[in-house]
């Protein structure tokens, strides 16, 4: 037979010819005919032209000549004949004649598109290796295979195997389902819902095949599907181990699936909490800076919180030391922000006595290795592994680059950072390359700060106009031409005088001589404060250079934090003194709202009235003022001196501060605390603010809506002091330019060591406020400050805790509820407070009860936490809520989840009454009944 | 076409009382003897989380391909699996990438591990998905128990069930073992790195970066750098060595080797007593099985089998202690009987699972090669210079020059870097059979 003949029979579409031509040969013909395959193949091809139309003429030769090309191929070349299986009849005639030797070898080499071949194949008896040729067939025929139930219950004894094969470029469960659309997760959460799978196996599948170390691409699916389960926490609790694992994944976003988790966990979770935490440090080390970020977040939450307390143990202790070892390896990090947070963390660490230990992988990179740690951060590193270090080398490197008497540690015991010791710039070269920066970043306050504080000292050489010709002159002109509303203007102010030795009596429509800056938002109740103030002081200090008078600021901080020190500050009081001048009453204030107060003792030693004895112009006033703050504070009920109360007071003064003369107010407001009579508030009320309830308050003062927060902050509060602070957050909420609020958001940052109250206050008050605070870096930033201070905190601060896990960022929310709850279960926070601060904001509106449950969604496995929330939700509960049917609902199914009517009821009788309430009203009933009963 | 070496598993794997029990091939398919059923190896690691995590690269790396040839059989390609080599307490486990461009091993140095009974021997175990999903479960302070036969490989990791994969062991890889010695032993260490710096370095490299690169320490530091740099070492085909990422953290000390060429690059991470080496091509688009520098001493030499007989599965072997030289040496590794070891800058000692007789005929060079000077295609018109019969053209091959050359198009375009061509080779044969 010739190669003609056979082509002829297949033109002819003769079956049979050909398969008796195929019995007829021998072995040794059909050998010969195999090493013709490829003209076989060509003549088979030949039959079909070019185009899909010609093919389809000739479909009805399709299958001689298929099967004469099976005949003369290689069973190595079986995969290439593409032909899909003939029909049954034809199949099993084609068996007969020819012995199904080739069938499974066929069937084996078929393409990942031919699954429903193979399938065929098996439904004729044959065994198919389900090999891992065959799973991809399974994936990539999921598009179909969905609608087909007969062929999808012979593949589903295979469906684990999904979960044990990568796939390849062509066939992947990714692949598939970016290109197509999610059958195979659509079918396997069919099947667990009906309860053909088991719900717990697939979330181990899942999780194994994550740890199968697949590409990420391949390993996306399996996150995807993994949040498509969406675990509750019972089960992440059940499989914290697993999490574990996988944060040695090579894969970044398999690394955040496994901190996301952990993060939704407690410590109790874990069997072996030393484990994780050691696993955290190198899951650190990822590109992605926000997972690196979140894996150092995640040791300290598993670590740093209880060592932080007093009563920190032994294993407590030790559980830091480890941690400490992950933040060493999260270090080598090569993001900045990644090796800040790190530094921040052991800083934060070593100012308490119980972690003391030097982390060997921090020492070993900083000592070996110190540019891998970013240039900005090396000299805050070189500190920590001092004072690390051995007590005799502490004493030889202190000795060395010891602390200037002003660069004391705020907190004794503290490690002094060195950039806590401000160092301006000394040359003028380097105050001009200052002055650029600062005009460029106005809210870097430190920076400001010392190129304010330089430039009192250090007086240009060039002095007058044609300085301003060069690129700070070019700048300084453009910010002033920029208008007042910039936070740099009143700086480009500082800057002219500096550059010109003049001030500058007027730029542009800008008058900048007479009263303080008024501009439109500026008028009213708010934003009259801090602003203003700051332009005020500004203008006093150029006045101050063009004058050429070369005594220090008063106000320059002498710690990184912003805080000044009391001796400090007595010696550059003294040159004034000494000089026979008064400094700017500006200048006085802030130098006295930075004095730290956090010890607990007077700020200022000694008899004050002695200083008022020996002071000639500028000690009277001083003196005053130091006694009244120190004497009021130290006659208050509330004991020794407080952070608010000085707040407030000088909040008064800032208020005074519109009237030309300044020093004039605070003089009359010393005066009077000098003698021990109170402040006359009526005269200072601002007109807007009216008396009457607030939000569910029995009394308070009403402002613009808006800032609700600071309003019921200001309702509940009696202490006047803290009233003031109130005012002077709300304030500072006020600014509305973007490029104004973050300056000062740092500003007010400044205020934080000393001021935690107030401060906290601001942040809530942002957070309240639906403006999209969220995404605002510095809000979270400023939590994660006030969640460095120790505390214990007052009732305002619960309050402003409380409004901000009511609010609308989520992101601020989370870390509002982390400290509360934080604080809460460490009794730092009166928990009553918190609890009326979300009584008062369910009581407006009913959407915060689901904002608080998202909150405090991260602890609400944790016993502790739940029981010292209990009280606090008990207490809200008793108010009117808007929409109890649903959210009220929510947070009684919380508790009765969350076991939290473990023990005695707080309140039985009011919690009785209460329950009442709800007795016939839907879902709630059920759970009212619940809680009744227990 | 060249038979693949098919290598058949005696059973299927399963998860037994005393571990995960994988099954390995017969290590001389081709004589069909039963296999002797006596492990060579019981023991357990001491760091099993660090050696876990290391076969766990190695599973990543053999299941990785960085290049596909167009021509390249798919299936042939996929299925390759580790090799296990036990000599005098170094416990060897050691693969190549699919595309054969990367090799990479594991070596448990006499500390790393503590055998109950050890002896010696060579077999090549299958390293499926599940036994890495094992490796990946095993814990710090787990335990990580080994028992290697010539038969199998059982590895108590955890409970996870383990499916039976019936392999062909791929000439590919044949070939590639047996040129890897020859080239492994031209590296050099070129630096030495903290794991810092190392961690440092990694997370810069791109995902898959196939440009020409080096790495060297610039500035200060290591970087990726996109220009030929002294003592720099060839990096292209950044992704393969990023399988490494997640050995560095910790890593005693991680060393890179290069040669002069930049043919070849290799780095070495050290955890204690346990090493990762991972050897790359200059391009992932030419793997080890190709590169055929050394064809020309494939197949026994003078003095071959006398040196073999004094291979006694030594974990260190130097050229004295054999009394040999270099080039002898290499001779035994392209027989497949030796390895080298970068972190030593010594060969060692393993028998591969075939006969090393039949090696020479699974390059298709050398049997083209043959072919010719059984067709007579080669003539000679002087003493060092020799015509060769073409595809189209008769090629003259100058025997005196060093390296041996060509007017072939191959040899035009590879200069001798990849080996001889098959002309240059049939030239030798013909030379030697004069």
């Amino acid at each position: 037979m010739t190669l003609d003949d056979l082509a002829g029979r297949i033109h002819a579409g003769d079956l049979d010819g050909v398969l008796d031509q195929a019995t007829a040969w021998s072995a040794k013909e059909r050998a010969a005919w195999r090493r013709r395959a490829d003209e076989v193949y060509e003549a088979v091809n030949a039959l079909w032209g070019p185009t899909l139309g010609e093919r389809r003429a000739g479909w009805d030769r399709v299958h001689p000549a298929w099967f004469a090309y099976l005949l003369v191929v290689n069973r190595r070349h079986l995969g290439s004949v593409w032909s899909p299986l003939p029909d049954e009849a034809t199949f099993q005639r084609i068996v007969q004649r020819v012995g199904d030797d080739w069938v499974l070898p066929w069937a084996a080499s078929r393409g990942i598109h031919h699954l429903d071949d193979c399938l065929r194949i098996e439904a004729l008896g044959y065994a198919v290796e389900h090999d891992e040729a065959w799973i991809q067939r399974m994936i990539v025929a999921g598009s179909w295979i969905r609608s087909d139930p007969e062929s999808l219950q012979r593949v589903r004894p295979d469906v684990w195997r999904l979960f044990e094969v990568q796939g390849s470029s062509e066939a992947s469960l990714a692949g598939h389902d970016k290109y197509g659309d999610n059958a195979w997760s659509d079918i396997l959460i069919t099947w667990m819902n009906d309860g053909t799978i088991d719900r717990d196996r697939l979330l181990d599948a899942t999780l194994d095949a994550l740890s199968r170390g697949f590409v990420s691409f391949r390993a996306s699916w399996f996150r995807q599907f993994h949040d498509r389960l969406g675990p509750t926490r019972s089960e992440r609790a059940a499989r914290a181990e697993r999490y574990v694992d996988l944060l040695a994944s090579d894969d970044g976003p398999t690394r955040k699936l496994a901190l996301d988790a952990i993060g939704m966990l407690e410590p109790a979770s874990f069997s072996d909490e030393a484990r994780l935490v050691e696993a955290l440090g190198p899951a650190a080390l990822v590109k992605a800076k926000g997972t690196a970020l979140l894996a150092v977040a995640q040791i300290g939450r598993f670590s740093a919180r209880r060592v932080l307390d007093d009563h920190a143990g032994e294993a407590d202790v030790e559980r830091w030391s480890r941690a400490i070892e992950a933040y060493g390896v999260a270090l080598a990090h090569p993001h900045r922000d990644v090796q800040a947070a790190v530094l921040r963390a052991v800083h934060m660490g070593l100012s308490f006595r119980a972690a003391q230990r030097p982390p060997s992988e921090f020492i070993a990179i900083v000592q070996g290795w110190p540019e891998l740690v970013h240039a900005s951060l090396r000299d805050d590193a070189v500190a920590i592994v001092r004072a690390c270090a051995p007590e005799g080398e502490t004493a030889t490197a202190d000795r060395d680059r010891g602390p200037t008497p002003e660069a004391q540690p705020a907190v004794p015991g503290r490690p002094l950072l060195a950039e806590e010791v401000p160092r301006g710039p000394t040359t003028v070269d380097a105050l001009r390359l200052a002055w650029l920066r600062a005009l460029e970043a106005p809210e870097d306050v430190i920076h400001v700060e010392a190129t304010l504080g330089a430039s009192v000292r250090c007086a240009h050489p060039k002095a007058g106009d044609d300085a301003m010709a060069g690129p700070l002159g070019v700048r300084i002109r453009q910010v002033l031409d920029g208008g007042r509303n910039q936070l740099g203007f009143p700086l480009a102010l500082v800057a002219h005088a500096w550059v010109t030795g003049r001030e500058a009596t007027a730029w542009g429509r800008t008058s900048t001589t007479g009263p303080a800056f008024v501009t439109p938002h500026e008028v009213g109740p708010m934003g009259w404060m801090l602003r203003p103030f700051l332009a005020t002081r500004c203008q006093a200090i150029a006045a101050q250079i063009a004058s050429g008078l070369d005594l220090p600021l008063l106000s320059t901080p002498t710690r990184r934090d912003g805080t000044l020190d009391v001796d400090a500050l007595l010696a550059r009081a003294g040159a004034w003194d000494d000089a026979g001048h008064t400094p700017a009453m500006t200048d006085l204030i802030t130098a006295l709202a930075r004095v730290d107060l956090r010890s607990g003792r007077p700020p200022f030693p000694g008899d004050t009235r002695r200083l008022y004895e020996a002071r000639r112009t500028l000690g009277p006033l001083r003196a005053l003022v130091w006694f009244t703050v120190c004497d009021l504070d130290g006659r208050a009920p509330g004991g020794p001196p407080r952070a608010p109360a000085l707040v407030a007071e000088l909040g008064v003064e800032l208020g005074l501060m519109r009237d030309d003369d300044a020093a004039d107010g605070i003089r009359k407001v010393a005066t009077r605390w000098g003698r021990g009579s109170t402040v006359p508030w009526p005269a200072l009320d601002p007109p807007a603010w009216e008396p009457g309830p607030v939000a569910g308050a029995p009394g308070g003062l009403r402002c613009e809506g808006r800032h609700l927060a600071s309003t019921v902050g200001l309702g509940l509060c009696p202490v006047r002091a803290s009233m003031q602070a109130a005012v002077m957050a709300a304030a500072w909420s006020g600014f509305e330019e973007p490029t104004v609020a973050p300056g000062c958001a740092a500003w007010s940052a400044l205020l934080l060591p000393t001021h935690p109250e107030p401060y906290a206050a601001w942040l809530a008050s942002r957070a309240s406020l639906d403006r999209g605070a969220g995404s605002d870096k510095s809000l979270a930033e400023g939590y994660r400050h006030l969640g460095a201070m120790p505390g214990p905190f007052g009732p305002w601060t619960a309050w402003a805790l409380g409004l901000a896990m009511c609010g609308v960022a989520v992101g601020t929310r989370a870390l509002a509820a982390e400290l509360a709850v934080g604080w809460a279960v460490a009794e730092r926070l009166p928990i009553s407070a918190l609890g009326e601060a979300l009584a008062a904001q369910w009581s407006v509106d009913g959407l915060p009860c689901k904002r608080f449950l998202s909150a405090i969604e991260p602890v609400q496995t944790d016993p502790a936490s739940v029981r010292a929330l209990r009280p606090a939700v008990w207490h809200a509960l008793r108010g009117e809520p808007a929409d109890w049917s649903r959210d009220v609902s929510a947070l009684l199914a919380w508790l009765v989840e969350a076991d939290a009517l473990v023990g005695p009821c707080p309140r039985p009788v009011e919690a009785t009454a209460f329950l009442g309430r709800f007795r016939g009203k839907g879902k709630a009933a059920g759970f009212a009944r619940q809680l009744l009963h227990a | 076409m060249p038979e693949a070496a098919t290598v058949r598993y005696a059973g299927a794997s399963a998860m037994t009382a005393s571990g995960l029990a994988l099954v390995a091939s017969n290590p001389v398919p081709d004589a069909g003897a039963a296999a002797e059923q006596t492990p060579f190896y019981v023991g357990r690691v001491h760091d099993a989380q660090t050696v876990a995590r290391m076969l766990f690269v190695l599973g990543q790396v053999v299941d990785s391909r960085h290049h596909v040839p167009p021509q390249m059989v798919a299936r042939l390609v996929a299925e390759a699996d580790p090799v296990v080599t036990l000599g005098d307490g170094v416990l060897r486990f050691e693969g190549f990438s699919r595309c054969c461009s990367a090799y990479a091993r594991v070596d448990l140095l006499p500390d790393a591990h503590l055998g109950e009974e050890a002896r010696h021997g060579t077999t090549n175990v299958d390293f499926s998905g599940p036994l890495r999903a094992a490796l990946g479960s095993v814990r710090a302070r787990g335990d990580l128990g080994l028992r290697v036969s010539e038969e199998a490989l059982a590895v108590r990791a955890g409970g996870s069930e383990i499916e039976q994969r019936r392999i062909a062991l791929p000439d590919r890889w044949v070939r590639g073992f047996l040129h890897l010695g020859r080239h492994a032993a031209r590296l050099t260490p070129r630096g030495e790195m903290a794991w810092p710096e190392a961690v440092r370095l990694w997370m810069q490299l791109p995902r898959d970066d196939r440009t020409p690169a080096w790495i060297a320490r610039v500035g200060g530091g290591w970087r990726l750098v996109r220009r030929p740099v002294a003592e720099g070492i060839r990096a292209s085909g950044t992704s393969r060595l990023r399988a490494l990422q997640g050995l560095l953290q910790g890593a005693s000390r991680v060393v890179w080797f290069g040669d002069p060429e930049g043919q070849t690059s290799g780095v070495v991470v050290e955890q204690g007593p346990v090493r990762f080496t991972l050897m790359t091509t200059a391009d992932p688009w030419r793997g080890f099985s190709g590169e055929g520098d050394g064809l020309e001493h494939v197949g026994t030499g003078p003095g071959i089998a006398a040196l073999r007989a004094r291979l006694r599965w030594q974990p260190l072997l130097r050229a004295e202690d054999l009394g040999s030289d270099t080039a002898a040496m290499a001779r035994l590794a392209a027989q497949g009987l030796l390895g080298f070891d970068l972190a030593e800058q010594a060969w060692f000692h393993r028998e591969f699972p075939w006969r090393p007789e039949r090696t020479h005929t699974l390059y298709p060079r050398i049997r083209r090669a043959e072919r010719l000077v059984a067709e007579e295609g080669v003539r000679f018109g002087s003493d060092s210079v020799a015509y060769v019969r073409g595809t189209h053209a008769e090629h003259t091959v100058d025997l005196s020059a060093r390296p041996v050359t060509c007017t072939c198009r191959w040899f035009a375009k590879t200069q001798g870097r990849r080996g001889p061509c098959k002309h240059v080779l049939a030239a030798q044969r013909a030379v030697a059979s004069r």
